[in-house]
Formats: structure tokens, sequence, C-alpha cells
């Protein structure tokens, strides 16, 4: 007994001994604690690549926000992605697209607000993290730059949420434009950025062109004309650090050569070889660019790529193409590729002419020829280039009327829209991504979201609305047809634009950048979103159902209603909702 | 030892014959003797007995042997004895009377495990349920959970799968939490475990749920949702004489079996339903009345022919007719065969069987002078009624306890259960009753076909199919889904008793629990057949988790006061570890036991998580002359999920209770015993994960930069680390009622909960993160209920005792506050401050848009809406107005057709919106539950009944929304009445196509293949699936013969009792599902009702 009680008396000293606070404290073994990792330098700078990858989910998924609801876009075998968008009528405060874009900003806004909380402590290259600190700062304004130009005013938080937050007003756009404004510039003056980076990182050539675009927006949104020049003399210093439209248009939009052109200034980066090095599937590291703005063209194991059946390009788009745009070329999939003719359907070899030899003995099985070059003996000519492979091709122009793959003539948006019509416009060839599978998130093209073919014409609506220099907005907004036409044969009088107003700049817009995420922005910005929707949305209805319940036009998105519910500040409902 | 209880008799019979000197001396009357008896026929010593009326009494000895003087013949001699009946007779001219005592049913000797100790019906303060061994034993069942269904007032227990091994849900006086629900504490042997699956109810001696605050409150911090005390089978006693060892068989067969299936299609009401849903509206006739045509007769039917017409000029497909189209007998689908020849397949009993039910259970206990020991083993099988459901499992138990020396006790007890179950296919399960009668489920060759309902198995070449849904037979073949489970829960402790009365005690428990989740899909599965190969997943997890409890125990009775009290300082630790690996495409088909030939290994995951708590506690008990009692309690608890500052937690109780009946002015003759009891208590819950209060860098993001993969990380969300624990506090005022020899017993209780600081997810603003939620102590939800459970022993003869027990409890929920009290509702959780916790909000269906006439207030100005004789109308709105034909109001105001779902327009504004026309359409929570049991016992033979009932509650039933959905018309339904204009085309139960000539009014829309969800819109489709499933459920009928002793003694069985049990023999409810106790479970996890009849013996020897 004795033995026993020297054993409980071990046991009752050893649990004195024993800190009951050291015993509640809980280790955690398969997860570092964020204070401890990210003030680390490798800690740091995984948290700056969470941060980038926060643009992903802005641009990598739907277009609805960039491109329904524009002249340029509509529905195919489906309806436009999110119809509220598209036709304004059902647009409501609680659509759903809107209310995940309007998320996802705010959560790239965190992230990068982290970076900025974290950088303050991390122990490493202290150069280093001042340089990742001005890039997480162009990416925060960035999100806010995306905010003002689709919302207005939003609350602006500048500081780590790591707490109970729920009163947050909104700023005024003004507070928003000059918050932007002043970051980016800050940090053009003060940050050893480089001025370019081909890599995917924020570089100052970037910060110029985004620069101008703010102001551009800011001069077209507060009404204040000085900033138009201001946009302009920015948008010239981006220009001024580049070299100019070196590369074709085709060039520019070949498959695998991103990271390549010296044209693009700031695009979200993807890379396949070393996603999949990295045990990264397919589907959840890309994106699904080249899926969008296609009409159906089959299943899975009919070889042609996967497409959303929907957001096809406009009667209105392929109508501004003029001969001799190298752009019709390199922006569609002209012709359509099979192994056998008689199975054109199901033996599709969309990729084919990406691969140097790749289309030898194959058949078009559907050639989309622009309205300009789709006369019969255009055909005809077309045709005799290639009999072999030629010769049984459905023809169906890009233009009204045309053919239904079927054969039967009908118009062009009865070939989008009638009857399910597989194969029936052409399709976009911009994002193309001939490595990737069947399906979509499978894209592993970068994301442009700047590049000095837009520049020009940034620069060019910046000088014509700061008036007074005509000459500057015909030369900037003739630098991109001079690329466009490069090639062509014709005389530069033959394509070049004098005397360009904001039509022709939106026009040119339309075709240098059709498909990029710019479109209904551009509208927006230039005040034409009710005129060019009412001119050229087929699916569009009437201008009154722009008007919203109080009288006034939906010309911003509505504030998500689960944003305004969540918010103790009261903030306001945008005009129309 | 002997010596001291040789001592011990020789100073009871001394005290004895003093009693008796006593009694010789002061009165020379009658002297009566005698024997007091117990029904098994031992002896019963130190019994009371007493002349009634008089002070004179006397105690029985160690033979159960008394001798008492009776003033006069017409006395009454009574006797009485705790833990039995009492019993008096008048001693007329005998001079010997024998007694022999019933046993007390509702003992107020019984003795209650509370937390961290025990104590006497009698002398608690609290509100406690128990349950006897017996009562489980005689379920049947094969959880312990199960068995405890209905047998506690305010305990609330369902089953929630109907799948073998499936799980149940428990709530003890309703919902303490809004969102993170706890659920109750389960303590086995004073363990606190997460679950009480892997127990055999066979291995149970007992369970005492543990109700209002002042008895939970020694459980403090994780107690809010009420403490479920397991105990399981053990030795008996220290210290008392050596017995001989006790060998036990209880055990039974079983076979289960599909009941009560609810009305499906048969083949030509499902082609019926078919035909509908491919009406279409030829032209609009503007007036809301249907002109319909069925364009697709071919499809309808699948068939390849034209129809022709008969000489009424009506379209003929029936059984009739199939020779007009086939002469030859040639050329007709698949399909069109089954029909003609009226075939059909039952699908019902293809994917289901026959279940074997089985357990057996033998134990040995004993004990020799210092110690004592039980041993046992049991094997389970539950096979389900899915194909290829089935549980097996084995249970282990050791217990032993031993008196070391005269201050030193130890013991130890060891339970291992290994657990295996099969699953088949949850898809198949899933899909398995979605297969209406001509899905075709082999091919002539008897392979099974992968898509029955497809155009292949059907016949078509047109590409007419019902569905391309994969056989669910092949589904179940191919898939291999289960869990291998081991657990082991332990205690060893040593007691040490320094002086009288002062006991130290120290136990560790340890908890071990490792399981292996597997899942294995050949290619040819519905998961499986776009990607072409096969997929494995294993998930293994490996959870350690001890307590170490000290505890001092000293009691003291000086005079009429006695004392308890008790101190516990307790540690526990918890860690657990997860493996998980996915893989595809095995070139092997090694199934799940060689991942790493996966050609893919999709992912890999492990985890770790680990969490803490230090307790003190501490009860004190005071009663005074057995009539006044105090007990009070607190405890503290500091949790490792919570920061620093926020982690500890103290929960105070107190309760008072009067023993009335012992006051002198309640004395009576009838009355056994009064208790009235108030307690309150304060409970907890730290019911948040691991490391909640800390962010970690997880949330891997990928990122390239040009060629280069850069590796993301951020953190894993915004957490608050301010959370604290959440409190419940809860008043309870009960009463013991007992009467008439204890014939009848009562015990209610009325309460209160009231929890505060609840911890809640809570979305901050948006802007702030991004759609950020963490986790707050916010909310406030209370419980007001009411229970009661009677006990009546009806009938009591000799050979005959019948008895009944009724429990009835309600409680009322309701969410106090939310967010801090800033908010009255959140519509995205459905959370309404003065509304339970689980309501549903939706839109009103109304009935179906008839032909009937109409009066009503115009709800918008209606012009130009034309009427059924074409001329049109124009109304202002508040104008009344009546219209011939409903339909010609409701298409002028809402554009809705006959037969159409009327959705109530509540704000009466001419639309239909989703902000003003939702209200509360019904609570999850049952107005009331009960149950009723009642036994019989005639001789030998033996005969219960219980019955459990669950009323007033609603459901969203995944049954309902699939078999009474209106989106799909290939697969089967329910045979639902639903409304059928007059006019339109239909198909007739004898197969020919023609016109409804009246039309056939019912309270469900009419299917067709118009406007979206088959013709009823989106709101009806929100709503229809919300039904009410109170029921009552007849749960066992259970006949049993106890063979007499005489016979077995011969064979050296102490004890044979025989026994046929039926369980769930009768369910009575409106709803029309499967079973309404899963209503709500999800379909593949809710199967078909079924009954059991099983034979079982329980056997001594």
């Amino acid at each position: 007994m004795k033995k026993i009680l020297f054993i409980v008396a071990i046991l009752i000293g050893l649990l004195t001994q024993y800190s009951c606070e050291d015993f509640l404290d809980a280790e955690n073994k398969s997860k570092v604690d964020s204070d401890i990792y990210f003030t680390t330098e490798a800690g740091f700078e995984t948290l700056v690549n969470f941060a980038y990858a926060k643009l992903k989910p802005l641009y990598g998924g739907t277009i609805a926000m960039f491109s329904s609801g524009t002249d340029l876009y509509n529905a195919g075998r489906g309806d436009m992605p999110d119809v509220g968008l598209h036709n304004y009528k059902d647009l409501v405060s609680t659509n759903s697209t809107v209310e995940t874009f309007y998320t996802d900003c705010y959560i790239g806004i965190q992230a990068t607000n982290c970076v900025l909380y974290y950088a303050d402590k991390v122990i490493g290259d202290e150069d280093l993290v001042e340089l990742r600190k001005a890039e997480a700062r162009f990416l925060r304004a960035y999100f806010y730059y995306e905010l003002v130009q689709h919302f207005g005013g939003v609350p602006i938080v500048k500081d780590y949420v790591n707490q109970i937050l729920v009163d947050l007003p909104r700023a005024s756009k003004e507070d928003v434009f000059n918050f932007i404004i002043d970051e980016w510039e800050d940090i053009l003056n003060n940050s050893s950025l480089p001025d370019k980076d081909l890599q995917g990182r924020v570089n100052k050539q970037a910060i110029n062109h985004f620069l101008a675009k703010a102001y551009l927006t800011a001069g077209w949104d507060l009404d204040n004309p000085a900033y138009f020049t201001t946009a302009a003399i920015y948008a010239e210093a981006a220009i001024a650090m580049g070299t100019g439209l070196d590369e074709t248009f085709e060039q520019l939009w070949w498959p695998s050569k991103d990271n390549t052109h010296q044209e693009v200034l700031f695009a979200i980066q993807y890379d396949r070889a070393s996603s999949i090095a990295a045990g990264i599937v397919e589907e959840d590291n890309g994106n699904n660019q080249q899926f969008w703005y296609g009409q159906y063209l089959g299943g899975a194991d009919q070889g042609y790529k996967y497409t959303s059946s929907t957001a096809l390009p406009s009667l209105r788009l392929m109508m501004l193409f003029q001969p001799g745009d190298s752009r019709y070329k390199a922006s569609f999939m002209e012709e359509l590729y099979c192994s056998n003719i008689s199975d054109r359907l199901l033996t599709g070899k969309y990729y084919a002419p990406y691969i140097t030899g790749g289309t030898a003995g194959l058949f078009v099985a559907f050639y989309y020829p622009p309205w300009y070059a789709s006369d019969p003996a255009d055909i005809a000519v077309w045709r005799a280039e290639d009999p072999a492979a030629r010769t049984q091709t459905i023809v169906i122009p890009m233009k009204d009327p045309t053919i239904h793959p079927d054969e039967l003539p009908c118009t062009y948006y009865e070939a989008c829209t009638v009857g399910n019509a597989p194969f029936g416009i052409t399709n976009v060839t911009k994002f193309d991504d001939p490595e990737s599978t069947f399906g979509a998130n499978k894209c592993y093209r970068d994301i442009v979201l700047a590049r000095l073919g837009e520049t020009y014409l940034v620069a060019a609506e910046a000088w014509l609305k700061a008036g007074g220099n005509q000459t500057k907005v015909d030369q900037y907004v003739n630098v991109v047809r001079e690329r466009a036409f490069r090639g062509s044969g014709l005389a530069p009088a033959d394509y070049q634009i004098m005397g360009a107003d904001i039509d022709d700049i939106l026009e040119e817009r339309a075709l240098e950048l059709a498909f990029e995420k710019f479109r209904w922005t551009d509208l927006r910005r230039t005040q034409k979103l009710v005129e060019y929707n009412v001119l050229y949305n087929p699916e569009f209805g009437e201008e009154a159902d722009f008007t919203g319940p109080d009288g006034k036009q939906k010309l911003y998105r509505p504030i998500p209603q689960a944003a305004l519910n969540l918010n103790t500040a009261g903030n306001a409902q945008n005009d129309g909702y | 030892m002997r010596i001291k209880e040789n001592l011990f008799k020789q100073k009871l019979l001394l005290f004895i014959a003093f009693l008796f000197f006593l009694s010789s001396n002061i009165w020379a009357q009658i002297i009566v003797t005698g024997t007091v008896v117990d029904t098994e026929n031992q002896s019963v010593a130190g019994a009371n007995v007493v002349v009634k009326g008089t002070t004179i009494g006397t105690m029985t000895d160690i033979d159960g042997k008394f001798s008492i003087s009776a003033p006069s013949s017409s006395s009454v001699i009574a006797v009485s004895f705790i833990g039995f009946l009492p019993q008096e007779i008048v001693v007329g001219n005998s001079t010997v009377l024998n007694f022999t005592l019933q046993t007390d049913a509702t003992v107020l000797s019984e003795v209650v495990v509370i937390g961290y100790g025990t104590m006497k019906k009698a002398d608690l303060t609290g509100s406690v349920g128990s349950i006897s061994t017996n009562a489980i034993v005689a379920k049947g069942t094969a959880t312990l959970m199960e068995s405890m269904q209905g047998e506690v007032p305010g305990v609330s227990i369902t089953q929630n799968s109907s799948r073998a091994g499936g799980g149940f849900d428990i709530q003890i006086r309703g919902i303490q939490s809004i969102g993170n629900s706890a659920g109750p504490l389960y303590v086995v042997d004073g363990l606190v475990i997460s679950h009480i699956q892997m127990l055999n109810p066979a291995d149970i001696e007992r369970v005492d749920i543990l109700k209002d605050a002042s008895s939970t409150a020694i459980y403090g911090s994780r107690a809010s949702e009420g403490v479920i005390m397991v105990t399981t089978k053990s030795g008996k006693g220290l210290g008392m004489k050596a017995t001989k060892p006790v060998i036990s068989y209880d055990g039974y067969v079983g076979m289960r079996q599909k009941t009560r299936m609810p009305d499906f299609q048969t083949g030509m009401e499902f082609m019926q339903y078919r035909f509908a849903r491919y009406t279409q509206a030829a032209s609009n006739p503007g007036d809301g009345s249907l002109n319909y045509i069925n364009p697709n007769t071919r499809l309808v039917l699948l068939l390849n022919y034209v129809p022709i017409l008969d000489a009424n000029s009506i379209q003929q497909v029936g059984p009739d007719y199939w020779n007009i189209y086939y002469p030859s007998g040639t050329g007709m689908s698949n399909v069109e065969r089954l029909m003609a020849d009226g075939e059909e397949y039952n699908w019902m009993d293809l994917v289901t069987q026959k279940a074997i039910q089985q357990n057996h259970y033998i134990s040995v206990s004993g004990s020799t002078d210092n110690s004592n020991y039980h041993f046992g083993i049991g094997y389970q099988q539950d096979e389900g009624i899915f194909l290829k459901d089935n549980e097996n499992r084995i249970n282990l138990k050791a217990a032993i306890q031993t008196q070391i020396n005269k201050m030193i006790a130890a013991g130890m007890s060891l339970n291992l259960a290994r657990t295996t179950d099969e699953w088949g296919s949850d898809t198949g399960a899933d899909q398995a009753f979605y297969c209406n009668p001509y899905f075709i489920p082999r091919d002539s060759e008897g392979n099974l076909i992968f898509q029955p309902g497809g155009q292949g198995a059907l016949g078509s070449t047109t590409g007419g199919q019902f569905s391309s849904q994969v056989n669910p037979l092949i589904d179940m073949e191919n898939t291999i889904n289960g869990a291998q489970k081991l657990n082991i829960l332990g205690n060893v402790y040593l007691a040490f008793t320094p002086i009288k009365n002062l006991t130290l005690k120290t136990t560790l428990s340890p908890n071990i629990a490792q399981s292996k989740d597997f899942l294995y899909e050949q290619a040819l599965t519905s998961s499986r057949q776009s990607k072409g190969t096969d997929r494995a997943e294993v998930e293994t997890l490996n959870m350690f988790d001890w307590t170490w409890d000290n505890q001092l125990n000293y009691s003291l009775n000086v005079g009429d006061h006695s004392f308890n009290a008790m101190g516990l300082f307790s540690m526990n630790k918890y860690t657990r570890e997860n493996f998980d690996i996915y893989g595809e495409d095995f070139p092997a088909n090694t199934t799940f036991y060689d991942m790493g030939s996966a050609a893919v290994v999709v992912s890999s995951a492990s985890l770790y998580t680990e969490h803490s708590l230090v307790s003190y506690a501490g009860r004190l008990n005071y009663a005074y002359k057995g009539k006044y009692m105090v007990t009070a309690t607190v405890r503290a608890d500091g949790s490792s999920r919570f920061k620093e500052d926020y982690r500890w937690g103290s929960f105070p109780s107190a309760a008072i209770a009067w023993r009335a009946s012992e006051e002198n002015f309640l004395q009576t003759n009838w009355l056994n015993d009064l208790k009235l009891r108030l307690s309150y208590g304060v409970s907890g819950n730290n019911n948040v994960n691991d490391y909640a209060t800390s962010t970690v860098a997880s949330s891997i993001e990928y990122y390239a930069f040009g060629p280069s993969i850069g590796y993301g990380l951020g953190p894993n969300g915004i957490v608050n680390s301010a959370i604290q624990w959440e409190k419940t506090s809860e008043i309870d005022f009960g009463a013991d009622f007992s009467a008439f020899e204890n014939r009848v017993n009562i015990v209610t209780d009325v309460y209160k909960k009231v929890s505060d600081g609840l911890l809640m997810d809570r979305k901050l603003a948006v802007e702030a993160g991004g759609g950020a939620t963490v986790i707050d102590n916010i909310g406030k939800v209370s419980n007001t209920g009411f229970e009661i459970m009677l006990n009546t022993v009806n009938v009591k003869t000799r050979d005959l005792i019948w008895k009944t027990t009724i429990s009835f409890a309600t409680n009322k929920n309701s969410i106090e506050e939310l967010y801090g009290g800033d908010v009255t509702e959140d519509l995205g959780n459905l959370w309404f401050v003065g509304q339970p916790v689980g309501v549903f909000y939706g839109y009103v269906y109304d009935g179906v848009v008839t032909d009937k006439p109409i009066t009503v207030t115009l709800p918008k100005d209606i012009t130009g809406a034309h009427l059924k004789d074409g001329t049109t109308f124009s109304g202002a709105m508040g104008d009344v107005v009546t219209f011939d034909h409903a339909y010609e109001y409701y298409y002028a105001a809402y554009g809705w057709t006959e037969g159409s779902p009327i959705m109530k327009d509540l704000n009466n504004d001419g639309a239909i919106t989703g902000d003003k026309d939702r209200k509360i359409l019904g609570i999850a929570e049952p107005s009331w539950t009960g149950s009723f049991s009642t036994s019989l016992t005639y001789k030998n033979w033996d005969f219960s009944v219980t019955a459990y009932a669950k009323q007033g509650f609603m459901v969203k039933s995944p049954f309902i929304n699939r078999y009474m959905g209106y989106s799909d018309r290939g697969r089967m339904h329910l045979n639902w009445d639903y409304y059928i204009p007059a006019g339109v085309p239909i198909l007739t139960s004898e197969g020919k196509v023609s016109v409804q000539q009246e039309t056939h009014y019912a309270d469900l829309p009419y299917p067709t293949n118009a406007v979206g969800n088959g013709g009823t819109g989106t709101f009806y489709r929100d709503v229809y699936d919300l039904v009410d499933a109170s029921y009552v459920k007849v749960k066992n009928i259970t006949l049993g013969y106890t063979v007499p002793q005489k016979l077995l003694t011969r064979l050296g069985v102490s004890d044979l009792h025989l026994y046929a049990n039926i369980l769930n023999p009768f369910v009575f409810t409106k709803y029309v599902g499967f079973d309404p106790e899963w209503a709500g479970a999800s379909r593949s996890q809710g199967g078909p009702s079924t009954v059991t009849y099983q034979f079982g013996i329980n056997l001594k020897f």
C-alpha cells in the first residue's frame, strides 16, 4: 500500500508541476499560424502570390460583367450569361453575377491589405519587401479601379480586416478615383518597380497605362476636362516605354507565345507546364477564356473545342471589319477542319491550324468568310485554291442573310440562335490553347489586361476629350489601324481614319479589343451604353428597360443587396434599382 | 472480512432480541409471527413490521422472521422494506402471517448515475431520466440509441437514416444552438466520448439522462444540450459475499423486410403521367383555359409508329390495339412489348433484400471475497434493406474491481468494438426507386443493362428514351463502399479511503478510435462513366483521447443532517490525425488495397488536430431528515479552443428539493412519496473547431510568373479571437409523486432554458474581406417545456400484473436575439426572432386554378382580359368581381392557366414576389412527443407493446421532392391525383389516346410541358415538398415466456426467457413517403420503412 501511495504522491506532484496554461495551448501540427508563417521571407512571398492569384476569379470565369449587355455579343444556342446583365430589364440588386464580382474584388482587396499588413512585420530582404509592397498597392488600387467603373463610389478599406467589421460607408466616386490615382502615382514615382516586366509582375509601363485609363475614366465620370490631358500624358509615357506595335496581330495572339510580347504590359499569368509539374489538375488552375464566345461544336469525342454555345460575335461586330483588316483572320477560326468530310461533325480537328503542317490531308468542314469575301465568285476562288480540301466545304458567310449549317438560308441572328445551331457562327481564336483537353477551365493562355494596342486608343480618346488636338487623335488611332492593315497591300489613305470621333474610337476598340474584357466599361465610360444597346443588342428590348423602379437609368451595376443588408452604414443603392 | 460479517450478524441478533424484549414486556396480547420473503422466496432481513395505527413495530431477522404482538385480531400488520411494495394483512385468527413482498418497479431506492457519482433517486434534486437494462434489452434494437427512443420524456430521438449503421438525431429539451449544434454529451462509464454507436445494447446496465442544468452543470462546459450517462455492465459491489459466476446469454435473430411501401405508379399510371407531361398548349385562347394537344405521341410512348385513328377519330394504342400496328408482331419496341403484355419490372424488389439481424452476447460475472469481475463478448449483424447494406460488430468487454486492502480499491474496465460497415452504393440507393416499371434491368442474356431506361434498352431507334440514368444494380454491384472502425474505451481507477467516509479516487480513461473509410467505384458506374476509369478513396482516422479525473468524496451523517461533498480536478486531451488519399485508374483493379498503383493520385491530404480541457468542479449535497435536500455544484473549465483571456468559464448551479411526503401532516394511507424540486444552473458549450481563434496559412492558390509556378498561401479566413463559452441557464421545477402503494407514479417537470452568447457564424460586411464569415458569441435562444411521465400498475394479482407507462413532452423553442440584437430576421439562414430555430419559409400553395366560378377582390387594374364567351373585361383594383371560371381571373391577373398551381398573393398586389409573398410555413420542431408502453405479465408469460408519437412537425422531404416533383417525366413518381382539365388529350387506362370528357378535380396541379417545372412554375417548386410528417409508431410488440424454475434446475440453468418481438409493426401517419421518421433524410439515406421479426433468448446459468 505504501507503494501505491507513493505512486499517487508522484502523480499529484507531477500534476502540480504541470502548468494548466501550457496544457491549454493547443499545438497545430498540420498548419502554420499566419503570424508565424507570413512574417518569414518565404511565407511572405507566398502571400504575395496569393494576392496576385485573386485577380483570377475576376476574369477567369464568366464574361458576363464585361461583355453582356453590349453591342458586340449576342446569344447563341444558349442565352447570354446572366440574362439580367444582358437585357437590363431583369437586372436587380440580387443579381448573383454582380454580387460575385463585387465580393471577389473585396476578397482581392483583403488579400492585398494582408500583404501590406505583414510587410511591416516580415523579417527579410527589405528592398524586396518594399517592392512587393508596391505591387500589392498597385493590385489593391486595381481592384478599386474595377469597382469604381462598375459601381461608382464604394467603401474604401485600406486595412487588413482581422476583426468583426460591419460599418463601412460608401466613399464618393471622387474619393475612390483619388485613392486609385494617388496610390498609383505614388508607386510610379517612389518605388523601385521595374519599367517593364513580361513575366506578369507589376511594372511602371503598366502603371502609366492604368493611370491613363484611370484619369480618362475619371475625366468622363467626374466631368473633369483637366483629367483628359493628364490621361493623354500618361498614355504617351506608357507608349514611350514600349517598342510600338511591332508584332502583327496574328503573332500577338498566336498560342504558346505568351510572355514574349513586348506589347503586353500586364497580364494575369497562367502556365501549363509548371502547373502540371506541380501536380495541379488541369482544370483547377486554368481559365475558361477560350470557352466563351463560341457556338456549340459538339461533345468531347467530336474533335472540336469545348464552347459555351453563347456570347457569339454580333452582326454589328462582323460588319465593322473592312477588307484588308488582318484582325478578322487573327480573331476568328475562318476555316474549321475535319478529317472525314462525309462525317464532318464528328471528325473535327479544331487545333490543326496551329500545328505546322497540321492541316495536311484534312478537309475544311466549314468556312466562315467575312462579309466582304463571300460572293459566289470569292467562294469559288477560295475553293479553287485547294480543291481537295474545300470542294465539299459548307460556306457560311458572316453577314446577313447567311445560311444555316444545314445549308438553308437564314438571318445572321438565326444562324446564332435558331434550331440548336451548332457550327452556325465562326469561333473565336484569340485565346485558343491547342494543348488544352476538352472542357472548361482548361485554357492556360494569359489573360491580357493591358497592352499597347489599347494604350494608343486610350491616348486617342484622351486627346479627343481634352479637345483641340485632332491630329494626335487621328495619329494614335491610325497607329493601331496601320498594324491591322499591315501586309494588306492597301495604301494608308485607304484604311486611315481622319477626324475620328468617339464612335470611331469605339469602333476601333471593337475591332482591336473584341473579346477582351473592356466592352461594357468602354460603353459606360463613353456614355454610349443605352444608345448602343438600343441600336445593336438583339436581345435588348426597349430603351425603357434601362429605367428602374425609381425612374432612373441603370448606368451602374446595382450594389449587391447582400452587401447593403450586411453593412450597417445604411449605404445608398445606385440609381435604377 | 468473515469475522466482521459475523460480528455484524451477532449485533443484529442482539438488537432484534432487544426489540423482542421490549415488545413482549409492554403489551401482552396476540403474538403474531411470520416470515417475509421476496417473490423469489429469498428471505428479507431488516424489513419494517408495524401494527398499523400504533407505534408497535419490529424488524425481521436475518432469516426474514419476525414476531410482533398485535392488540387485537382486527389489527393490521404492515410490512415495508425499501425497494419493495408495502404489504398489509389483517391479523384475524391466525398467529402466523407470511408476507411475500413484490419488487417495486419505481423503486425509490433506485440508484441513479449522476456526474462523478451516484445518488439515490429519492435524494435527487435535479431532473434525471433513467432507462434500465431490461427496457433496453427488451427492445431488441441494433443500437442503444434506438432502444432509448421514447423512454425519457423531453429526449427526442429520431432515426435519420434507414441504412445499415445509420445515425440518429437526438435532442434533449429542444435546440439550444442556432447553426452549430453540439448535441448532448455522452459519458460512458465516466468517460466523455463523441458517440455511443459502437456499444452493444446487451452490455448496457443503465442509461441516465441528465436534463436540467443543476444535473448537467457538473459537466459544465460541454453540457448545455444535456448529458447521456451510459453505464455498461460490470461486477456488482465490492466487499460482499463471494458469489458463484453467472453466465448469461442474451441473443436474438431476426429478419427485417420492407413494408408500408408508398403508392408508386404502375406502368400505365406512369405512362399517363408521362403523356400529360408532354401536352402543350396548342393555341392560347387567352382566357386561361387549356386547349392542349399532345404533339409528341411518339416520344410519349417511345413508339416508332404513327398513331392512327379508330372509328371515333380517337388515336388508339392500348393492349388491344397493338396488333393494328404490328400485325406480324414484329417491330415493336421493348416498351411496347411490355405494355402490350402488361408486364412490369418491380425495381423495389430488385434493389432490396430481406435483411438478417442478429445479436449474441455472452457474459460471465461474479465475485470473490475481495474482487468482482465481468467479461463479455458480443457479435452483432445488422443487414440493411438495400442490397449489400450490412453492419457487423464484435464487442469485447472486461471489467474487474478489487479491494486491495482496507483502504485501497482498484479496478479497470475495457470495452472494445470492431465494426465493419458495407453500404453498397449511395448513388444506387438514391436512384433505386427512380426507375419506372418499364426500365429493363437485364438484357435477353441476363446481363445487367447499363442504362435500363436508355434508348438501347428500350429498343428505340428514334432516340426516344426515358432517361440515361445508370442501372442502380450496376452501381450497387460495382461499388465498394464501407468502413472499418475500432473503438477502445477503457478506464483504470484507484480509490483510496484513508478515513471513514473520505474517498480519493483517481481514474485514467483512455479512448482510442481508429477508422478506415473506403470507396471504390469501377469504371462502369454513374460517377465514373464519363471518365471511363475506376477510382478509389481511403480515409483513415486515428484518434486518441484521454481523461484523468481526480475525485475527492466525503460524506458525513450527523443526526438528521447528511452531507456529501465531491471535489474534482480533471484533465482531458484529444488528438486526431486524418489521412486521405484519392486516386484514379487502377490498372489491376486492386480496389483501394493498392493505392500506389493509381495512374493519377488526385489528392492526398493529412491533418492533425488537438484540444485540451482542464476542469475543477465541486458539489455539495445536504439533506435534512431526508426531507429537505440541497445540491450546489460549480464547475470551472478552461478550453484550448479559446484564447488565453477568454478560455475559462464557470458554471454554477443549485437545487433544492422537499420531500413533502415525509412531513407529518402528509402522512396518509395512500401517499407514498411526494417530492418537489426546484433547480437553477448554468452550463456551457465550446462548440467551435480547434484553432478557431487564430488564422493559419492555408487557402492554397497558384500563380505563374512567366514559366514558373508560384505557390500561394493566404490566411484561411478572418477569425474572431475574442470568442468565449456560450452559456445556457435553466430553471426547472419538478414534482415526483407516488401513491396507492406506489401503483401510481408521476414525474413531471417544467423548465425554461435560455442559451445566450451562442457561438454562431456571423457574416461581416461584404466589403470587410469579401463575404467573410466569423464565429461570434451572438444570438440567444430559449426553450420552454413541460414533461410528464406516468407509471401505473393497473392490475396486480398473484398471476396477473398489468402496467402502463405514458410519457408526454412539449417544448417551445424561440430565437430571442440575433447578432447582438440589431437584426430581427436573417432570411439567408431563415432565422426569425420570436420563431423557433428551424422554420420553413416560402410561397403559399393554395390549390389549383379550376374552371369553377370565383368571386374576388381585384388586386390590380385588369383590362382586356378575355372571358370564355369572347367578351372582354375591365375592372379596377379593389372591385369585387365574379368570374364564371376561376381560370379567367387567374389568367388575367397572374397569367396562370387552368390546372396551374395557385400561389397565394399575400399582399394582393397582383404579382408573386419573393420579398412580399413568402411567409413562415411551418416549423421543424414537433408540437409534442410522447410514448406509451404497456406490459402484461400472466404467470410465466409476458407481453408488451411500446409506441412512440411525434406530432405536429413539418419536414422538407427529399422523397416528396423527387417522387411528387413535376420536372422529370421519364422516371418513377408517386401515383398522385392531379387535376385534369376537360378537353385535354389523355392516355386512358386502357391505353387509348382520348380526350378528357369532364374536368377531373384534384388538389395538385396538372402536369404539362408548358412553362417551367412541368407546368407548375417556379414558386410551386419551392414549397410542394414541405409536408407534415407527424406519426405514431408502434415500436415493439413482444411476447415472452419465462421457463419455470422447476424445469430448469435439472439443466443447471437458473433463468430462461424466450421471446418473440416485432419491431415497427405499425405506423400511423399522413406522410406518403417511405417512413415519416426519416422523411427529412436524403434519398440515399432514407429507404423503405421496415418491419423486423425477432426471436430471442435470455439465458442465465
